[in-house]
């Protein structure tokens, strides 16, 4: 199929079938699938100044479609995201002024390359020993596998920080959190992600586990309901600037529309600590397309 | 009474082992037959949904992508915000379609 916003030629089944990919990946882990999308769209033929764009925008239509599934299965916490967003698109905002002002220097490449091989390296590791810790400790303590975390000290630290005002998060099952603290968790992940030009699925899903204290089943429908949010506002900002061809989003969008259904419903049957075991492989395949491209563009060696 | 006790667990551990193998191959078996059965209904129902998308590309969007593309060109503000409303339009309307599926072949 001919799209004539782009000017290329596309076979419409590998869209699609990119889409329901994508889709599957993104509504059972709670990400956008940027990584994944990215780079194959490039590989299909569309121009590099249409692929982050039109990937933002086919993400709004598959985040609709898994949002809408987890919230039925009372994964969503409207609350919660709504506050994240609201300190996200600051930090994203913070995060394109840091890229600009490294772009002036011209180390852009490295460190944002270095940074996010670093990070995303790091967030593989960690969620990989503490979803493996709560695997354990299902089985030895016999906890319920459900909610299983490893890591609790640091979420009790932050859900002790007693600055008003305090806000009880009923869906996600926390009592009492100082409004501040999700003001500066998804103030820090908008950071990262606008920084190192990332969606922040990969962050921003350990960070409600990990700091919030989200369930990871609700972690993720929050993520998406989330991303339904900052991937509109980055729809409009690419679209007003010519990087967005709506066309090869909505074909996409029919395949990862179906991949999305059977992602969110897949989280049904799989225990958090399961979840997260899975989602640590994600961050470190980021991670090696980035040292990929570092080292075959001659930036890194 | 000790003697007894260990006897009478040993006992029902025995039958719970015995019962438990064929428990386990029944549900395997119907679970897979139910699996069978889904994916079966599924592959049908894949196959009714493509048909249905495929239709609306080839027809309905293929006639708006002429309006789109000179839209892009002249007006950017309301191609953006065009093309905003419709991946949102479209999102609410497949997430329908793709329920109605998932709920038919029981899926849930």
């Amino acid at each position: 199929m001919y799209f004539p916003i782009s000017g290329v030629e596309v076979n419409m089944g590998l869209l699609a079938l990119l889409g329901f990919a994508v889709g599957v990946l993104g509504a059972f882990f709670g990400v956008g699938g940027g990584f994944l999308a990215a780079p194959v769209m490039y590989v299909l033929g569309v121009p590099i100044n249409y692929v982050v764009g039109t990937d933002l925008t086919h993400m709004v239509g598959k985040s609709v479609v898994a949002a809408k599934k987890h919230r039925s299965l009372g994964h969503v916490d409207i609350k919660l995201g709504a506050l994240m967003v609201l300190a996200t698109i600051p930090g994203v905002e913070l995060g394109a002024q840091i890229v600009e002002f490294l772009k002036t220097n011209e180390i852009a490449d490295l460190v944002i390359g270095v940074t996010y091989i670093v990070i995303l390296m790091g967030v593989s590791l960690f969620v990989a020993w503490e979803s493996r810790r709560a695997l354990r400790a299902v089985k030895v303590e016999k906890l319920t596998a459900k909610d299983a975390l490893a890591f609790k000290s640091f979420t009790r630290k932050i859900q002790s920080i007693n600055i008003p005002p305090m806000i009880r998060l009923q869906e996600s099952g926390i009592g009492s959190i100082s409004l501040w603290a999700i003001l500066l968790v998804g103030f820090l992940t908008g950071l990262l992600a606008g920084t190192l030009g990332v969606g922040g699925g990969f962050i921003r899903m350990p960070a409600l586990v990990y700091f919030i204290g989200c369930p990871t089943h609700v972690a993720i429908g929050t993520d998406l309901f989330e991303i339904i949010i900052s991937a509109s506002y980055g729809t409009l900002t690419h679209a007003l600037k010519g990087n967005v061809d709506i066309m090869i989003a909505l074909v996409m969008h029919t395949g990862a529309a179906i991949g999305a259904q059977i992602g969110a419903t897949l989280t049904k049957y799989y225990s958090g600590p399961k979840i997260r075991m899975y989602f640590s492989i994600l961050p470190a395949i980021g991670a090696l397309l980035v040292l990929y491209k570092l080292i075959s563009t001659n930036i890194l060696l | 009474m000790f003697r007894y006790v260990s006897d009478c667990k040993a006992t029902d551990n025995f039958v719970v082992g015995l019962f438990q193998p064929k428990a386990e191959n029944i549900l395997s078996y119907t679970m897979r037959k139910r699996l069978k059965a889904v994916l079966g209904e599924f592959a049908i129902y894949l196959g009714i949904y493509s048909a249905i998308v495929t239709i609306y590309l080839l027809f309905i969007l293929s006639s708006f992508s002429g309006t789109l593309s000179a839209l892009s060109e002249s007006n950017l503000i309301i191609y953006s915000i065009l093309a905003l409303a419709l991946i949102l339009i479209q999102g609410v309307i497949l997430e329908n379609v793709t329920s109605f599926i998932m709920d038919r072949i029981g899926f849930r």
